[in-house]
């Protein structure tokens, strides 16, 4: 199970990666975690989508790491300057465009609601982070069965 | 028969008779040289004879007649004869063969049976002498002197005196004639010129003023026993003709007239508007002639005339009533025609109207018409004045109205436009009415009324204007949509729309509403004053861009009355759902606050009992963090709840003042440092490190805080120094006292190298919702209130936020400071 995560939160990182291990086993998840939206625009041309069977995306990400070297804030022109609040559904469109069409998880503290247009637009599962722990579990077992299925 | 006269005993003088004639020419008249010549004769009496004056072109000479135009007597100087006979008479004899006749006596002469001749028994003539006289202008006439039956009969050589007198008395008639005239134009001159010092203009009174004067002196000089004048206010071919001026003393039912048949021989005469001169009314055959004459004159009489002639000739017998004879002229000024006066005789001598009476009426009607037409010129000036500041009055009444009404509501344009006109039709006389009419809707048709007189219908129908409207305009209202200016209809009746509304003789003035491009209506001016419509009509072009305005604003302002209404309606249900989510955000953040503080608590107390170091240790740190971090939170919310309250001005005030001292402080801050520690990640080796010795060195100082916004405030400092602290760095947290005794905690971090403070960003970053450029896009929370929140926790007490530029070896200190009076010593 190889997991594609993209949270700035490393608390947040931490706890999901035992979560996940707890659910998917210790030994057979690999989970892929990036720090912000820089840096997944950076690995996405080397990312093996091949090898991703999931990918659970905070939708209000940072744009960069404040380690990041040399700090670089984007273009003028470019979506990402418009600020952090939509950043994982810019991800998520971006992994799309590369060829992934495995499932997307939002796992955000934003509601359905807010998200309703974009996910129907990118074919993405909804999982709100105050929903029960087990909730991410289940909702990505599901996706991952559908996808067997087709 | 043989009492000698004095004549017989006196040689004859003409040149005695024409001197005095000539020397008395101020009072000369035809009685008065009759008398003298007939005295010159020792005559008892004079007359006078003249061919009628129609007999001699179209009338046989079988039928001629003489007539009596001036007569002396002795004992009674009314002799009045119209139809002796040219031939068959002696003074027709005289004329016809050019001799002088004598008859010395009457009654044995065959040629002197005529029935006029009666009069001559009357006057118990026995003897006459006749004699032609060669008048100007050249017209048959004769000279006859009359004996009675007491004198002695004319001698030859009282005929050859008459001869030589008759020869010198056209002369002395012309004489007296010409004094006579020209003393009547000198008085016309002196009543009617502007420059005379008596000019005085007309009478209301037709019995006064100088107009009458006039008549009656020309009544006087042409022995007529009516002068009337005739005159019209406008030049309207409406306009009737009034009688203005008259010397008539009896009771008049007419007094107005109208150039038409209809109205008699003054109504054609009116309609000719060409002098008329006719020899006698009463002759059945002198009318059929004046017909032939003039084929256009043909008139109805309303007056039975003769059975008006004994009011008219009480001191004439019926047999000797002098002629009606009738001369009028034309009045003008220039090429405008006013009217006319007429000339009836007669009372007195000379019983007829020559052609210089002709010419003499002429000249007086000229002077006439010019002071009528400088006196309707001036009524007509004092008229637009009048007409002019009446409707500034009116239109500044209105605006004034208007005005008044903007300021509070919206103005009743309908009220104000209705009131504007009625004042107008008051004010302005020559206007009939103002009649507005709308295009959205024919019902909406308003009247103004003038002097009582309603001349409209409200709800009445109105034709409507197509959209494919036809070449040729069919109403005015058309016409003045297409030309989109004032069009005049001189004959308001003839309008298609409003004709059968309107009164007999008005002009229709028709002007467009318009409202930028849109037609809203028309204005319609109905007026009897051909004079005025040019004024009139650019009266209604100002009235109708007046009402455009007045319907423009009026639209306007309801627009923005309803706006604002809505506007504010808007604004209250703003407020009502501002003020109802301020309250939920107040209220959960009450729910939110009391478990949360609760929780942090129980995770302090909590990470003691475990064994430090321990998994569970370190998750309840961790807790512990994220439970402080939500109860900033928590804080940060209520404040912004708190802003959202638009009744308030924002101020954080400590409620729960309490003493902090040396060691509390310490506590809180190593707990401070902690919580957030425990939320760095470990990777990032950045740790927060509470100066000890700073703070032990202050002693037993202590703070006046409210603690809970103390810890928030250095929370704040110490989140902010969490996320944008450089990686393997130290942030030091300290305390220290500056010269002036102020007492401060410090806290100070490494910031990257591209993050640094300049001095020209610390005032930036202090207020609310502002951050660094780079910070924003370092971290994927914050809303940048947490420095603002700060300064004013500070500013609450008193201190201040201190934010110092990032310096050389890349620290930066942000410092909180407290005067001195927050501080005191134990």
């Amino acid at each position: 199970m190889h997991i594609l995560l993209l949270e700035d939160d490393h608390l947040m990182i931490e706890a999901l990666d035992r979560e996940l291990r707890r659910a998917f086993g210790q030994s057979r998840l690999t989970l892929e975690s990036v720090r912000s939206e820089l840096e997944f625009r950076r690995r996405l041309p080397q990312l093996r989508v091949k090898l991703v069977d999931v990918a659970v995306l905070d939708v209000m990400v940072q744009w960069m790491s404040i380690d990041s070297e040399p700090l670089e804030a984007p273009a003028k022109d470019d979506p990402a300057a418009e600020g952090h609040h939509r950043a994982g559904l810019r991800c998520a469109s971006g992994l799309r465009n590369v060829g992934f069409a495995g499932p997307i998880v939002l796992y955000t503290v934003l509601q359905h609601e807010d998200l309703a247009s974009d996910l129907e637009q990118l074919e993405v599962i909804h999982v709100p982070k105050n929903a029960p722990a087990d909730r991410l579990v289940s909702k990505i077992r599901e996706a991952l069965t559908r996808c067997q299925s087709r | 028969m043989s009492q000698p006269t004095p004549s017989s005993r006196r040689p004859v003088s003409p040149s005695l008779l024409l001197l005095q004639a000539s020397a008395s020419a101020h009072k000369a008249s035809v009685p008065a040289l009759l008398h003298a010549l007939a005295t010159q004769l020792s005559a008892a009496g004079a007359a006078l004879w003249e061919l009628v004056p129609t007999a001699s072109s179209h009338s046989s000479p079988a039928d001629a007649r003489l007539f009596t135009s001036g007569a002396w007597f002795a004992n009674d100087n009314r002799f009045v004869s119209t139809r002796l006979p040219l031939i068959g008479s002696a003074t027709g004899a005289a004329i016809r063969h050019g001799k002088t006749l004598r008859i010395p006596d009457i009654s044995l002469d065959a040629r002197v049976h005529h029935p006029d001749c009666d009069v001559l028994r009357r006057h118990k003539i026995k003897s006459m002498a006749c004699s032609p006289l060669a008048i100007s202008p050249p017209r048959p006439a004769a000279i006859a002197v009359y004996r009675t039956a007491s004198q002695s009969p004319f001698s030859q050589s009282d005929a050859r005196r008459l001869k030589r007198l008759a020869e010198i008395l056209p002369f002395a008639l012309e004489s007296a004639w010409t004094s006579q005239r020209l003393r009547l134009i000198a008085r016309t001159t002196t009543l009617l010129s502007p420059q005379a010092v008596s000019y005085v203009p007309p009478s209301d009174d037709i019995r006064r003023g100088p107009l009458a004067t006039l008549a009656e002196d020309l009544a006087e000089a042409l022995g007529c026993f009516e002068v009337s004048i005739l005159l019209r206010h406008s030049t309207s071919p409406a306009s009737p003709y009034q009688l203005v001026a008259t010397n008539w003393t009896k009771p008049i039912s007419k007094l107005q007239y109208r150039a038409d048949p209809a109205d008699g021989l003054t109504g054609c005469s009116l309609q000719q508007r060409a002098p008329l001169r006719l020899f006698d009314l009463l002759d059945d055959n002198e009318l059929a002639d004046a017909r032939r004459r003039h084929p256009k004159l043909c008139w109805l009489d309303s007056l039975n005339l003769k059975s008006a002639l004994p009011d008219i000739y009480s001191f004439h017998p019926e047999q000797s009533w002098p002629p009606i004879s009738w001369l009028s002229c034309p009045v003008f000024a220039g090429d405008t025609y006013w009217g006319l006066i007429r000339c009836c005789a007669a009372t007195g001598q000379p019983y007829y109207f020559s052609d210089s009476h002709s010419q003499l009426l002429a000249v007086i009607a000229t002077q006439i018409g010019h002071y009528w037409h400088r006196h309707i010129s001036s009524a007509l000036i004092q008229a637009e004045a009048d007409a002019w500041r009446a409707a500034i009055a009116s239109l500044q009444s209105a605006n004034a109205s208007f005005e008044r009404a903007a300021h509070t509501k919206v103005p009743d344009v309908d009220l104000i436009e209705q009131t504007l006109l009625s004042q107008l039709c008051e004010s302005c006389t020559r206007i009939r009415g103002i009649l507005v009419r709308r295009s959205e809707s024919p019902k909406a048709t308003r009247v103004a009324a003038a002097a009582g007189e309603v001349w409209g219908r409200k709800g009445r129908k109105l034709a409507s204007i197509t959209n494919g409207m036809p070449a040729r305009p069919t109403s005015t209202r058309e016409a003045a949509l297409r030309s989109r200016e004032s069009e005049v209809l001189v004959d308001a009746q003839s309008d298609s729309e409003l004709g059968n509304l309107l009164p007999n003789g008005t002009l229709l003035i028709t002007t467009a509403i318009h409202s930028g491009r849109s037609v809203l209506g028309f204005l319609d001016i109905i007026t009897d004053s051909v004079l005025q419509v040019e004024q009139f009509r650019k009266m209604a072009a100002l009235i109708a861009s007046q009402f455009g305005m007045y319907e423009t604003l009026g639209h306007a302002i309801q627009r923005s009355h309803d706006q604002r209404s809505q506007t504010q309606l808007a604004l209250m249900e703003l407020s009502t759902t501002k003020d109802m989510h301020r309250r939920m955000f107040e209220d959960l953040a009450h729910q939110v606050r009391g478990p949360i503080s609760q929780a942090y608590t129980r995770a302090v107390n909590a990470t003691e009992d475990f064994e430090k170091g321990s998994l569970a240790s370190r998750d309840l740190k961790v807790i512990r963090g994220l439970c402080g971090k939500s109860r900033r939170a928590t804080e940060s919310m209520s404040l912004v709840s708190a802003l959202s309250d638009p009744t308030k001005v924002f101020r954080i005030e400590p409620q729960q003042m309490s003493r902090l001292y040396v060691q509390d402080l310490l506590l809180l801050l190593i707990q401070a440092a902690d919580d957030n520690q425990a939320m760095i990640e470990d990777s990032r080796r950045v740790r927060l490190v509470v100066d000890r010795e700073s703070i032990n060195r202050l002693g037993d100082a202590s703070l006046s805080v409210e603690q809970s916004l103390f810890e928030q405030a250095i929370n704040n400092l110490l989140d902010n120094a969490r996320k944008y602290s450089r990686a393997d760095s130290v942030t030091r947290i300290f305390c220290g006292r500056s010269n002036s005794g102020n007492f401060s905690v410090t806290v100070a971090s490494v910031t990257h190298p591209q993050m640094r403070i300049r001095s020209s960003d610390i005032s930036r970053l202090i207020l609310r919702g502002e951050r660094g450029n780079l910070a924003s896009y370092t971290t994927g929370e914050g809303s940048g209130i947490g420095l603002w929140v700060v300064d004013q926790i500070m500013k609450a007490h008193g201190g201040n936020l201190v934010l110092e530029p990032t310096r050389d070896d890349g620290i930066t200190e942000v410092r909180l400071v407290f005067v001195q009076t927050n501080m005191e010593r134990q």
